[in-house]
């Protein structure tokens, strides 16, 4: 048995050469980076998959056909398409036998696919656009209309028009249909098309804001590496 | 006309519908539940089948000699991952210290890398491109980096008061509602064609 402060120790000094040879990256690709990442990829596959059988597998699948076996209380009909359907992929493992596990996919296809549907209504489309009902803040207007702050209330305006329009032209850029004019070539109302250049604009800033937000996450990161490996390198030499 | 794959089709689109019909009517809320449990049970050994296909793509290269180093690294920690965290348990010490101390520690790394490489794409599209849609994307960024907190201890209120809110909350959030009904829109029209089966993403 190796003594736990050992294992911290060397668990300090792995994740330390690990966060080095990774950072060494930003000077370009070499084969110890690599071989770094293919250590990650193994490391957190089978992490991924021990969960998925400790979590789904064995009791969704292996505890209930062993309760059966030993003659246990189960719903024959439910254990008995989990054993079918699980078997049917599983042929997915021989390219001979594949197209029997194609069924299963299917199913996975279509329940993936109604799902997709139910959580972009339910999920998406309409709490966006009851937000969006609401772009105009009346109550914060009213109020400000009441207190004779006439600079606060047309501020409330001009920023829920500059939403709307930035919503608006968002969606008009997207917008590809376009007139039919005989043998010249198809062309796109003018309205749209002023719109869809605005919308560019509002796409531009808001891409730069999701920039922006992965950029600072970014550096959070690169903070705490760096405070990692002086405070381990410090640790190591002894130093305060 | 020969349909093709009738099986394939009609097995998606009636658990599709049956799933979709479920979220909707209550009812049926008690079969969808057994569906999705079933579902659920799918993905995770489409998971595993995923597993085992990347352990034997790198034991064919280590068995032909083909970047065997790599290959075998990540058999090997592959196999030990999962074995330790499938015996001893997902909170047991030893795939905590694999966890904490070989996972956590290149994926924050990376994570960092990213920043660096993010910050070395802007300069790039700054330096190379000066069109009207990079300088609006140049400029915001500029403008929300520097009203993102205090800049070498000091604090410019005008940018981290004024300028940063008004862009996240007005302009950005605008353009994201649109963005997110867009993509809310192409979704439920890519659920729809595979529920009607104009789309077939599971094989012949």
């Amino acid at each position: 048995m190796i003594p736990a402060e050992l294992l911290i120790q060397a668990g300090l000094l792995i994740a330390a050469a690990l966060t080095l040879v990774t950072l060494s990256y930003i000077f370009g690709d070499h084969p110890v980076f690599r071989l770094v990442l293919h250590i990650f990829i193994g490391a957190a596959a089978g992490y991924a998959g021990a969960i998925a059988v400790q979590d789904v597998i064995l009791p969704q699948l292996v505890f209930p056909a062993i309760e059966l076996a030993s003659g246990g209380n189960v719903d024959l009909v439910d254990i008995g398409m989990r054993v079918g359907l699980s078997a049917l992929l599983l042929t997915k493992l021989s390219p001979r036998t594949a197209r029997f596990g194609n069924p299963v996919t299917a199913m996975l296809v279509g329940v993936g696919a109604a799902l997709a549907i139910g959580g972009a209504i339910q999920g998406t489309l309409l709490p966006q656009i009851n937000t969006s009902a609401q772009i105009f803040d009346v109550a914060g207007f009213d109020l400000a209309l009441q207190g004779g702050y006439y600079g606060e209330s047309l501020q409330i305006i001009l920023q829920g028009m500059l939403a709307l329009l930035a919503m608006v032209s968002t969606l008009a850029y997207f917008h590809f249909g376009a007139e039919a004019r005989g043998k010249q070539a198809p062309l796109r109302n003018v309205l749209v098309d002023v719109l869809a250049w605005a919308g560019s604009v509002f796409i531009a800033i808001t891409l730069a804001t999701l920039f922006s937000g992965v950029l600072l996450s970014g550096m959070g990161a690169l903070t705490e590496r760096l405070d990692f490996l002086y405070s381990t390198i410090s640790a190591l030499l002894g130093m305060p | 006309m020969k349909l093709r794959a009738p099986i394939s089709t009609a097995v998606a689109i009636s658990f599709g519908l049956l799933v979709l019909l479920g979220i909707f009517i209550p009812d049926l809320a008690d079969f969808r539940n057994r569906i999705l449990n079933w579902a659920m049970l799918l993905a995770a050994l489409a998971l595993l089948l995923g597993l085992f296909n990347l352990a034997q793509v790198h034991w064919q290269r280590v068995r032909g000699r083909e970047t065997v180093v790599y290959s075998a690294a990540l058999l090997v920690t592959m196999a030990i991952t999962f074995a330790v965290t499938l015996l001893q348990g997902s909170d047991s010490a030893n795939a905590e210290w694999i966890f904490n101390y070989v996972v956590v520690p290149i994926e924050t790394s990376l994570m960092a890398v990213l920043a660096i490489s993010l910050t070395l794409a802007a300069a790039r599209v700054f330096q190379q491109r000066t069109e009207l849609m990079n300088m609006v994307f140049i400029v915001t960024l500029l403008l929300l980096l520097v009203g993102a907190g205090p800049l070498f201890g000091v604090e410019l209120p005008y940018f981290t008061r004024v300028i940063n809110p008004y862009i996240n909350n007005v302009l950005a959030l605008g353009a994201m509602r649109g963005l997110l009904i867009g993509v809310a829109l192409g979704t439920i029209t890519t659920g729809v064609r595979i529920l009607i089966g104009a789309d077939r993403p599971y094989g012949a």
